[in-house]
This record gives structure tokens, sequence and C-alpha cells, in this order.
């Protein structure tokens, strides 16, 4: 039997200072509709992907999405538009996006296997989006704060075990060398780096320093922020990782850390809205 | 607060069956009912953050200093009856197995299927229930009890918690599983050094260079023989990393030769007639301003850089280059003088 009053979040961290209110749920939709709009607009979903699969990817899903890729590509920046200007709508928007987004970013990362796909939390977690709306909407045509809670619980949960899968494989395939020695980190600065990252490479002590500080920041991401202490000096130190890393390497990471301010709200301003999502009607 | 409440549905015509029910089971009458939808009602469930309004999904049950609902809340209610009936309490452990998917499968269905009193706050059977109906006033009373036993909470965390972890435990025990099973998997790709899509190894640069690395670069050759070289990832409109990749495996001294001379075929179009710029991760083209450099031949060479173990020296020692793959547009490709493309 389950007590009501006394029962605390099950989820697998403490519960935030505040619950997800109504317009930081809005807030995260627009946020992923704009992201995802911006990086099929710019980035490199271009006829080359297609034509790079059709090179050597196999299989009639492949060559499906093959034909189709400039069709999807138009499909998923439409329905990401319309998520951010209408993220009320969700309910209609975010499951087709996450169907011909989904699509779109599979075969992209198909094109290489073997290496991470860095922006599939964009798919899952409009894929959340669309579970919370149309769950909401089968029920009680109400948005239900728990899946909305479970929604911002996983988001933050995918994000916090993503800096500790990243400190990890450093440190398992790359040996405890990467973090002493720095090199990784040095040769790409030299070879690929901005300005300031070859003028660092200049003093090559740096890296070792910054390779360990950056290791061990991204393996206690995950217990810190389990324990609920720290969370906004976390998600600052994310966001200030990312930027130096942006300012030496040119390597951004926008779509994720952009996310930041809409799915970490109640941690970095806890006393802004505290207004509950129960019972919201959404039309 | 000894006897168990329970808050029903007035407009529900199951429920107020339910509470029919409930009473003939009750000789000892010790069970009272109240409407969900009296003022008093509404107001203290809005105060615990749980979910209220005209047509609440759920019975709640108010006993020994506990608020029970759904399924939990029929089997703790039948531990208090007398009769055959009580041996329903053995079934409870259906509560965290998913006798709340059928509770709210028929919840959801009650009014359709077995009808809706429109009248505001109505227990229907008002004249059976007789005494057993709690006035507004007995229910403030039962409800102050049970908050001087179990006071609120902050009224930040009323919500959170009145939704998450009480509303649904079994739908929260599946989450909790299906959580940290995504969580376990991502974290056995990282080890493993796989990836399954949508899930990720996230094995960003993590490899320990040594002190000679091999270097996959592109050499482009313009019809009046000057030349730009580059990375991959500046002679294909993709992330710089996954241009290296597709550059390894394409042009493997394994591999077929077809897919080769397509693929520098497709890059030399593309810089010829479509350069692109920068965009995050992606490099811009490298005939990207470089005005009149028309690309008529690719070669990828593989070189050796050695880098100064010391880290004093920020200039790699270039090594052997070897081409590995050549590829000239045919004389039907070069430009001509009157479209200069």
């Amino acid at each position: 039997m389950i007590d009501v009053t006394s029962r605390r979040l099950p989820f697998a961290f403490p519960p935030p200072l505040a619950p997800v209110s109504a317009g930081q749920y809005t807030a995260f939709k627009v946020s992923l509709g704009v992201i995802i709009a911006v990086l099929l607009t710019f980035g490199p979903y271009t006829g080359f992907v297609a034509f790079a699969g059709r090179l050597y990817l196999e299989g009639r899903l492949h060559e499906v999405v093959g034909d189709h890729f400039a069709t999807l590509r138009a499909a998923s920046i439409v329905f990401a538009l319309a998520l951010a200007l209408l993220p009320r709508l969700a309910v209609v928007w975010a499951p087709i996006l996450t169907l011909v987004f989904g699509l779109l970013n599979h075969y992209c990362a198909s094109l290489t296997p073997t290496l991470w796909s860095y922006n599939a939390h964009l798919n899952l977690f409009v894929a959340g989006v669309a579970v919370v709306e149309t769950a909401a909407r089968w029920r009680v045509k109400e948005i239900d704060q728990v899946w909305v809670e479970r929604l911002f619980a996983f988001a933050q949960v995918y994000v916090a075990v993503f800096y500790f899968q990243s400190g990890l494989a450093k440190v398992v395939h790359g040996g405890v060398e990467w973090l002493t020695t720095g090199r990784a980190g040095w040769i790409f600065a030299i070879e690929m780096g901005t300005d300031l990252g070859r003028r660092m490479a200049e003093y090559p002590l740096l890296f070792p320093v910054g390779s360990t500080a950056i290791v061990v920041f991204e393996l206690l991401f995950l217990p810190l922020f389990l324990t609920g202490r720290f969370r906004r000096f976390l998600v600052l130190g994310a966001t200030g990782l990312h930027l130096t890393i942006w300012a030496t390497f040119d390597i951004s990471f926008w779509h994720l850390w952009l996310l930041y301010p809409a799915l970490f709200l109640r941690d970095l301003l806890p006393q802004a809205e505290t207004a509950s999502l129960v019972r919201q009607t959404i039309n | 607060m000894s006897r168990p409440v329970l808050l029903i549905d007035g407009h529900c015509l199951l429920c107020n069956r339910y509470a029919l029910w409930v009473s003939r089971h009750d000789p000892a009458d010790r069970v009272r009912f109240h409407a969900i939808q009296s003022s008093v009602a509404q107001r203290w469930l809005l105060a615990r953050g749980l979910p209220s309004g005209n047509s609440p999904d759920t019975v709640y049950l108010v006993h020994s200093a506990q608020v029970l609902k759904k399924s939990g809340a029929f089997f703790a209610l039948v531990a208090e009856l007398e009769g055959p009936v009580r041996w329903l309490r053995w079934l409870r452990w259906t509560s965290a197995l998913g006798a709340d998917l059928v509770y709210d499968f028929v919840a959801h269905r009650r009014y359709r299927w077995f009808g809706r009193e429109a009248a505001e706050c109505s227990l229907l059977h008002a004249a059976q229930l007789g005494h057993r109906i709690l006035t507004d006033d007995d229910a403030a009373q039962v409800f102050a009890e049970l908050d001087e036993a179990t006071p609120r909470r902050g009224e930040a965390s009323v919500p959170v918690a009145s939704t998450s972890g009480a509303a649904r435990p079994w739908g929260d025990r599946v989450w909790m599983v299906l959580l940290l099973a995504f969580c376990s998997a991502q974290i056995s790709l990282t080890v493993l050094d796989r990836n399954a899509w949508p899930l990720s190894s996230h094995n960003f640069f993590a490899f320990q260079p040594g002190d000679l690395v091999q270097r996959v670069e592109l050499e482009l050759t313009a019809a009046d023989g000057r030349r730009l070289v580059g990375v991959p990832g500046r002679f294909m409109p993709i992330e710089f990393f996954r241009a290296n990749r597709i550059v390894q495996q394409v042009f493997a001294p394994d591999e077929f030769d077809e897919p080769k001379r397509q693929l520098a075929a497709e890059a030399l179009r593309l810089l010829r007639t479509d350069p692109w710029p920068k965009f995050d991760e992606t490099l811009p083209a490298i005939t990207a301003g470089s005005g009149d450099f028309l690309p008529v031949q690719l070669d990828v060479v593989v070189e050796d850089r050695w880098y100064d173990p010391t880290g004093r020296n920020t200039r790699a020692r270039v090594g052997e280059r070897h081409t590995i793959f050549s590829y000239r547009l045919g004389a039907d490709a070069l430009p001509s003088p009157a479209t200069g493309r």
C-alpha cells in the first residue's frame, strides 16, 4: 500500500527544489524545436550525407531513407519549427518529429557507426515530449505532472550520464596517460585548435592539468548530481567547460548546453517559477 | 481518525455503487464516505497537491494517518470489512504489478460504462448510506486530524510528491527500471566502445596518441597547377570527425576502387560548384574564399607526423607521405573558358 502523503519521489535522485512549471516545460519544447531546426537548416544534413550513404550503406531502411533524405530533412525542419512556434500543439508535432528526425539522424549516424552519435539526445528528448503529450492526451486531455517530471528527470540523468561516459571513456580507452600527459588535447590544439588553442599549446603543462581537471569534473558530475547538491555549480561548470572547449578547440556542443537553461531552470533559479503543472489544461 | 473515510466521486454511478457495496459489508458501521467534489475535500486535496477537480481519476482512502488511492485504497478498505470480501486484501501485492492499470482503465471509462449524475457534489445514494456520509464539518475535522498527524511539506514540493511518487507506484517502478537500464546500457557501450543509435558510447577523443601520428590529408590541384591541402573535413560538408572516418573507410587500401572514384568525384563537384561555409563542427570548404581556384584533381595522402615528446615544439615534423589514391576529372568535366566551371 502506498501512502500518498508521505511518499517521496522515487526518482534516482533527490527531488528538485521546485516542480517543473508550465513555463519551464514550454521553454524546453521551444528550445528543442529551435535547436533541431537550426541544426538541420545550417548543419551537416546536406545531400552529401545521402550520397555517402548510397556509397556504402546497405539495407532496405537505408535505401528508403537515402532516397527521401531531402524530404525527411525538410519535414523535420518544418515540424521542429512548429514545435518551437506552437509548443501547445506539441501533441501533434512531437510524435511526427520523433519519427522523421529519428529516421534522419539514425541514417546520418549509420555513416560512421563506430563513432558516437553526439546529438542523439535531441531525438530522445523529442521522443520524451511525444510520450508526455500523447500520454496526457490519451488519459485526461491534461498535462500530467508525473510525466513531465519523469521527462525532466530522464533528460537530466541523460546529461549527467553523458558527462560520466565521456570521463569514463578517456580513462578506460585512453588510459591514465590521457590525463597525466594531456597529449590528445595538446595535439588536437595544434592541428585543429583555434588561435587561442594554438597559443595555449605553447604551454604544454596546461594540458595535463586541464585534461585531469576535465576528467575529474566529468566523472564527478553524475554522483554529485545524484546527491542533489551543487547542481547549480555543476550545470554552470559544464556550460563553462563547453565554452572553454569551444574557445580553444572550436567544438561547441551548442545543441546540448543551450538546453540547460530550460532543462535545469529549477536548479539554476529555484525561486523563479514554482507553479505546478498539475491539472493544467493544454487546450 | 479511527474510522476509514473513503473520498469518492460523487457524480459517478459506479463509485456510488461501490459505496453501497462497502456499506453492505461493513456491519460494524465503521466506514464513512465523502464526495471529492465538496469544497472541503477540494481545498484539502489542493493543499496536499493531490489531483482534484470534478472528474477525479481515483478514490482516496483516509485511514490510520495515511492517504491511499486507486487499488491501494481498495485493498486497504476491504481489510476493514467483514466476511469473505476481506480475503481480497491478500491481493494487495498486485498494486505493484499492474492493478492500478486495470483501475485506470475502468476509471477512465466509468462515466461511459456506468453513467454519471450531473448534480453537484452529490452522493447519489444518500438515503441508503445515511449517516455514513460525512458532513463538510466532519470531513474538515478528519482532514485536520490527518494534517496534524502528517504535516504538509513546503508548498514547492507538494505538487511533485503528490504526482510522481504517489499517483502511480507501479508506473514509477517500471520507469525506474527503464531509467536504470538505459543508464546501464549507455555506460556499457562506453566500456565496450560501441554505439547502438540512439544509444551512444560518447567516447569523445578517448585515445592516447603516440609521438607518431598517421594523418590523412587531401590535396586539391587546380587546372593551373596550384594546390590546396587540408584535412578531410575541408573536402566534404559533414562534421570533421565523420569526414575523417568516411575517408578512412572508403579509401582504405583493400576497398574497391569504384566507391573511391565516386566519393572523389562528388567532393570535387561540391568544391567546384557548391562550396559550403563553416557551421559548428562542419569545416568550411577548402575552396571557400579561394577565388578562381578550380580543382581538377584530388589526391588522398597519408602522412607521418612526429610530435615533440617534450611538448616544447608545437610544429610537427613531417615524415613519409604516401599518396594512396588519385582522381582527376575527365576532359569533359574540366572548366570551360566561357563558364569558368
